[in-house]
C-alpha cells in the first residue's frame, strides 16, 4: 500500500495529488490523467495473471490469444489483486527495460494481497510468482512517440535510451532485446499464457500465433548487430503456421504396473478449478482412469507418491492449501486435508511411511504420521528468524535419514534429519541472484544429490552426506545466448542445451540422471561422470520426470509437459548393458480421455494439458521397492526389486 | 482546492438525494429517521474493472464508489442496476441487510439497509468487490457531534459536521489505497483513484474513513523492510488480519498528534511524507516512505 498524507503551512492549497485511475492513459483509456491497468491473480490455467479486461483484450483479434498482456503509457501503474486465487503468490520482476525505474518488484515471502507499482520507463515489463514460476503477467510501457513505417504504433520492448536492452531477475543486464534469449523468453510467455498456442496432439495440428502489432527492439532478430534508434518488426513474424504433429506411438516393450499423472491444467465440467489425475496403465499404454474429485473442487493437483502398500496415493494442490488421499485401486476420495500454503511435493520416509510435504508457499515441511490424516508439525528449513526458504521438489534418502529441499527462496540446497535437525544448507547458483534451486534427485545410495537450478540453467552436484558443492554443471555452454547457435562449447562430445531445467530423477540402479527441461528438452546424465550424454527434444514446457520399471528388467523414465498432451517414455539404457549411448526416446502416450477410460467427471477443456507431477506404481526406488507387498513385487526382476544390492 | 461534483449525469434523481440531506440536516434534532433513496448503478471501467456509479448507466462509476452519509436510524433504500457482465450485489456487513439476491447482468434489485449503529460501513457487490465494487456507508449520530479528537492538552473536543474542513475515504484492497476526497459536508466528492497523496492544511479538520476490502490483507512497504515482531527477521511483507474494518480519524494539527476515538488508539505526526496505515484492530503505525 503506498499513499502519503501531507500537511502543508497555511496559506498554502494543500491539495490532494490524484492517484492513478482506470479511465486514464492506458490502450483504450478514455482521459488524459496518470492510468490503471489491474491484473487478477488467479488459479486459471494460462491466465495466472488475467488483465481485468483480459476477455475483451482477447476480443481484439490482431491475433492476441494472451489475457496477461496490457499495455500503458508512461507514468501509468499496474495493479495487481489476488482475488482469483486460493494459493499465496509473490509478485516478482521476471525481466524489465534496462533503467527502468520502481522496479525490480519483490517479496521476502509469498502472501496473498496484491501490489501495484508505476512504471515510468518505455519497455516490456514482466511479472511471475516465485512460488508457481510459469505464472506469467506482462506490461508494455509504450512512448506514444515510437511508430512503425506505416505510421502505427510501435509497441517499446525497452526504452530508446538503452537501445532498448533489458536486464533479467537473475543479474544478466543490458541483454538486447533481438538476441536469441531474449526471444526465447518472450516466446515462452506467449505460449505459457495462450492456451491456443499449446500443443494438442489429438488435434493433430499445433500452430502458435504471436500478435500481429509491431514493436520495436534493440536490432534486427538474432543479429549481433544493433540498430540505432531500434529495429521495428511485427511480433507475428514469430508465428508457426499450422504443422501437423504426429499420433503418439507408445514403446514397444511395456512397462510394469500403471503411471500417474498430474494432468494439471485439464477442465473438466462439475468443478471451477483446473486439474485431474490421469492414470495410464502401462501394460498396454492407454488411458484407464482419469480423476477430477469435482466434490472438493480439486485444484491444481502437482505432485504425487504412494503408501508402502501402493494402496493409497497423496497428491498436492499447489495453487491450494490441500493435501488429497486418493485410493489407487478405484481413484476414489479417501480424504482432504487442509495443509499448508501451496504444498508441492510429497515423500514418503522409506523407513516409516511417515508423508513429508513441502509447504512451498511458507517455510517448512510438514509431517503426517504413517497410516494417520493429520499433520503432526512442520519442521522448519531455515533457523529461526531467518528468511522463509519456499522448498519445493525435495527427495528422501532410500534409509529414510535424510530431507534433501531445494530453497527457492533462499538459492540453497537443504540437508534435513528426518526428526527436521537443520544438518547443512549450501548455495548454489555459482551466486547468481534468483538461481531458483527448484527439484532433487538422489543417488539409491545417497552418495550424491543432484539440484537443478531453474533461472540458472545448471545442475549442482553435491555430497550426500555433507552436503558440501561438488560441482556444478552449465545446461546452456553449448547456447549462444545472442545468436542462438547450438555448439559444442564444454567439450564433452555433445551438443547438448537444458533451458529452464526442473525434475532430475537418479535411475533406481544410479546409472544416469534424467532432466526435464521446460525450455523443451530432455538430457540425460551419466552419473559416473557427471556429464551430459545426451539431449532428446521435449514438448513445450517440459516439467516432470519419475523412473518406472520396465517389463523383464530396466527402467524407464516418464516425462511429462505442461503445455502437451502427451507423455514422453525415455529409455537410457535399452539393451541393458550399463552403456548409455544407446539411450533414446521409446515412445509416447496420449494422455487424452480416451472415452472408454473410467472417469468421476466429463472433460471440458484443455484435454491432457499441464502434465507436472509423474509416479509410477509400483513405487520401485531404492528404499521403498524393498517394502513393496508381494503380488506387486513378483512382476518385478531381482535387479529390480534390490536395485543397488548385489545380484 | 479543485472540488469536483462525481457523476452528476442525472441531475433530477441527485438533487432528490441532496435535498433529502440537506433536509436532515437542517431540521431540528426531533425529527423522525429519514428514509433515503439512492438510485446506483454497477459498470464496467475501461480497464475492465467494476465500479459503483450514482445514478443511470451514463453516470461515471468510481472506485471507491459514491460516499453515502446517512444518520442513526434511518432506512437507506438501494435501487441496483447491473451494467456488468457478471452477477453483482449490494451489501454492508454489520446493518441490517433485507435482500441477499444478486442482479443478473442487466437486471435491477432493490435493497434496504437500516443504518441502526453509528459508523462507517463497507459496502461492496457481494463477490467482484477486489474489482472495485466498493464503497463507505457513514453512519452518523442523529445529533451533533458527530465526532471528536483529542487536543495537544488532553482535552476531548466534539466536532459538529460543519466543523469539518474536509473528508477522505480510504479503502486498502490488496496493497493498494483507493481514495475519495469529500467536501466538510459530504456533498463534493472527487475520486483520487490508487494511491493517491493526500493534502490538507496545518489547522485543518480532516475527517478520514479508513475501510479495507477483502480477506488477509497484506501490507507491504515497497523499497522498505522492517523486523518481524518479536524477532531479528527482516521482512518487508505482512498479513494482516483485517477484515472490513473502519475507523474514523481526525486530525487537526499539522504538526500535533493524531489521535482517534472508538477502536483504534494511535500516534502519527503528520510532517512530510508519512503515511498512517492501519495494522490490526486496535493499532495504527506510523511509517515513513520515500518518494517516488
Amino acid at each position: 500500500m503506498h499513499g502519503s498524507f501531507k500537511v502543508e503551512t497555511v496559506g498554502s492549497d494543500g491539495a490532494s495529488v490524484v492517484g492513478a485511475s482506470p479511465y486514464g492513459r492506458i490502450l483504450l483509456g478514455t482521459k488524459d490523467e496518470p492510468g490503471l491497468v489491474t491484473f487478477e491473480i488467479t488459479d486459471e490455467p494460462g491466465s495466472w495473471f488475467r488483465s481485468a479486461r483480459g476477455d475483451a483484450i482477447v476480443g481484439l483479434g490482431a491475433g492476441i490469444r494472451t489475457k496477461s498482456l496490457e499495455v500503458i503509457a508512461p507514468g501509468s501503474s499496474v495493479n495487481f489483486i489476488m482475488s482469483d486465487t486460493n494459493a499465496v503468490h509473490t509478485i516478482s520482476s521476471l525481466l524489465w527495460p534496462t533503467g527502468a525505474h520502481h522496479i525490480p518488484s519483490n517479496q521476502t515471502d509469498a502472501y496473498r494481497g496484491g501490489g501495484i507499482a508505476k512504471l515510468d520507463t518505455p519497455g516490456l515489463y514482466v511479472f511471475t510468482c516465485k512460488i508457481h514460476p510459469y505464472m506469467f503477467g506482462a506490461v508494455i510501457v509504450d512512448d506514444p512517440e515510437t511508430a512503425d513505417s506505416n505510421g502505427n504504433l510501435a509497441l517499446d520492448l525497452g526504452d530508446k535510451a538503452s537501445n532498448f536492452k533489458i536486464d533479467l531477475a537473475t543479474g544478466i543486464k543490458g541483454l538486447p532485446t533481438n538476441s536469441d534469449l531474449a526471444i526465447r523468453l518472450l516466446k515462452t510467455f506467449f505460449v505459457a499464457t495462450s492456451p491456443g498456442n499449446w500443443q494438442d496432439y489429438s488435434s493433430g495440428s499445433w500452430n502458435v500465433k504471436f500478435p500481429d502489432l509491431p514493436v520495436v527492439i534493440s536490432g534486427a532478430p538474432f543479429s549481433t548487430v544493433l540498430t540505432d534508434g531500434g529495429f521495428t518488426t511485427p511480433l507475428n513474424i514469430l508465428d508457426i503456421p499450422p504443422t501437423s504433429l504426429p499420433t503418439s506411438t507408445p514403446p514397444t516393450v511395456k512397462g510394469v504396473g500403471e503411471v500417474w499423472v498430474n494432468t494439471q491444467f485439464e477442465k473438466t465440467a462439475g468443478k471451477y478449478k483446473a486439474g485431474t489425475i490421469t492414470v495410464v496403465d502401462t501394460t498396454n499404454w492407454t488411458v484407464k482412469r482419469k480423476i477430477a474429485l469435482p466434490g472438493i473442487n480439486m485444484n491444481n493437483p502437482h505432485n504425487m507418491w504412494p503408501t508402502r502398500d501402493q494402496s493409497v496415493i497423496y497428491a498436492t494442490q499447489w495453487f491450494d492449501n490441500k493435501l488429497t488421499l486418493i485410493n489407487r485401486e478405484n481413484g476414489q476420495l479417501i480424504k482432504n486435508i487442509q495443509v499448508g500454503y501451496a504444498p508441492s511435493h510429497v515423500m514418503t520416509l522409506p523407513s516409516t511411511d511417515d508423508l513429508t510435504i513441502a509447504i512451498n508457499g511458507e517455510n517448512g515441511i510438514s509431517v503426517m504420521p504413517a497410516g494417520t490424516t493429520t499433520v503432526t508439525k512442520m519442521m522448519p528449513t531455515q533457523a529461526h528468524g531467518h528468511t522463509s526458504a519456499s522448498p519445493h521438489g525435495h527427495w528422501v534418502s532410500a534409509d529414510g535419514s535424510k530431507i534433501i529441499t531445494p530453497n527457492i527462496n533462499t538459492g540453497d540446497v537443504g540437508i534435513y534429519a528426518a526428526d527436521g535437525d537443520i544438518q547443512s544448507r549450501t548455495a548454489t547458483g555459482q551466486g547468481a541472484p534468483g538461481a531458483h534451486p527448484i527439484a532433487i534427485g538422489m543417488m539409491p545410495d545417497s552418495s550424491k544429490i543432484y539440484a537443478t537450478n531453474l533461472l540458472h540453467h545448471s545442475l549442482s552436484v553435491l555430497n550426500g552426506h555433507t552436503g558440501e558443492l561438488i560441482k556444478t554443471i552449465n545446461l546452456i555452454a553449448d547456447y549462444n545466448p545472442i545468436t542462438g547457435a547450438f555448439a559444442d562449447n564444454d567439450g564433452n562430445g555433445e551438443i547438448a542445451v537444458g533451458v529452464l531445467p526442473i525434475q532430475t530423477p537418479v535411475s533406481p540402479d544410479g546409472k544416469a540422471v534424467v532432466i526435464a527441461a521446460t525450455g523443451g528438452q530432455i538430457l540425460v546424465i551419466d552419473t559416473a561422470t557427471d556429464k551430459i550424454v545426451k539431449m532428446f527434444g521435449c514438448d513445450p514446457g517440459c516439467h516432470g520426470a519419475n523412473f518406472g520399471a520396465k517389463k523383464d528388467g530396466g527402467y524407464y523414465a516418464y516425462v511429462t509437459s505442461k503445455f502437451s498432451n502427451r507423455l514422453t517414455v525415455v529409455d537410457v539404457d535399452p539393451n541393458g548393458d550399463g552403456d548409455l549411448s544407446d539411450a533414446k526416446i521409446a515412445g509416447y502416450v496420449s494422455l487424452v480421455d480416451n472415452g472408454s477410460n473410467a472417469k468421476d467427471d466429463t472433460v471440458s477443456g484443455l484435454p491432457g494439458f499441464g502434465g507436472q507431477g509423474v509416479l509410477a506404481i509400483p513405487n520401485v526406488y531404492n528404499g521403498w521397492v524393498q517394502n513393496l507387498p508381494e503380488d506387486w513385487k513378483s512382476g518385478l526382476t531381482a535387479a529390480q526389486r534390490d536395485p543397488v544390492g548385489a545380484h | 482546492m479543485n472540488k469536483k461534483i462525481f457523476g452528476l449525469k442525472n441531475p433530477a434523481s441527485t438533487l432528490t438525494a441532496f435535498i433529502l440531506f440537506a433536509v436532515t440536516l437542517l431540521v431540528s434534532p426531533m425529527v423522525l429517521a429519514a428514509v433515503h433513496n439512492f438510485s446506483i448503478s454497477a459498470n464496467t471501467l475501461p480497464n475492465g474493472q467494476l465500479g459503483y456509479a450514482l445514478g443511470g448507466s451514463t453516470a461515471e462509476a468510481v472506485i471507491p464508489g459514491p460516499a453515502l452519509f446517512v444518520k442513526q436510524g434511518d432506512t437507506v433504500q438501494i435501487t441496483l442496476t447491473n451494467n456488468t457482465a457478471f452477477e453483482v450485489g449490494f451489501s454492508v456487513p454489520g446493518l441490517i441487510n433485507n435482500n441477499t439476491a444478486k442482479a443478473k447482468p442487466g437486471q435491477t434489485q432493490n435493497y434496504t439497509v437500516h443504518a441502526n449503529k453509528t459508523g462507517s460501513f463497507v459496502y461492496h457487490g457481494n463477490g467482484k468487490e477486489l474489482l472495485g465494487l466498493f464503497g463507505a456507508l457513514i453512519v452518523d449520530k442523529k445529533n451533533a457531534p458527530i465526532d471528536s479528537y483529542i487536543n495537544d492538552d488532553g482535552g476531548i473536543v466534539p466536532v459538529t459536521q460543519a466543523d469539518l474542513d474536509k473528508q477522505f475515504i480510504l479503502f486498502m484492497v490488496g496493497s493498494t489505497f483507493w481514495g475519495t476526497e469529500i467536501s466538510g459536508d459530504g456533498t463534493h466528492q472527487k475520486p483520487l483513484w490508487a494511491n493517491p497523496n493526500l493534502g490538507a492544511v496545518e489547522n485543518d479538520l480532516v475527517r478520514f474513513h479508513v475501510l479495507s476490502v477483502g480477506p488477509g490483507h497484506t501490507f507491504h512497504l515497497h523499497a522498505h523492510r522492517w523486523l518481524k515482531t518479536g524477532t531479528n527477521t527482516v521482512i518487508d511483507t505482512k498479513l494482516l488480519d483485517v477484515v472490513q474494518i473502519a475507523i474514523h480519524l481526525l486530525s487537526k494539527q499539522a504538526v500535533a498528534s493524531v489521535r482517534v476515538i472508538g477502536n483504534i488508539i494511535a500516534t502519527c505526526s503528520p510532517t512530510w511524507k508519512q503515511a498512517c496505515t492501519v495494522v490490526s484492530r486496535s493499532k495504527l503505525l506510523v511509517v515513513t516512505e520515500p518518494v517516488w
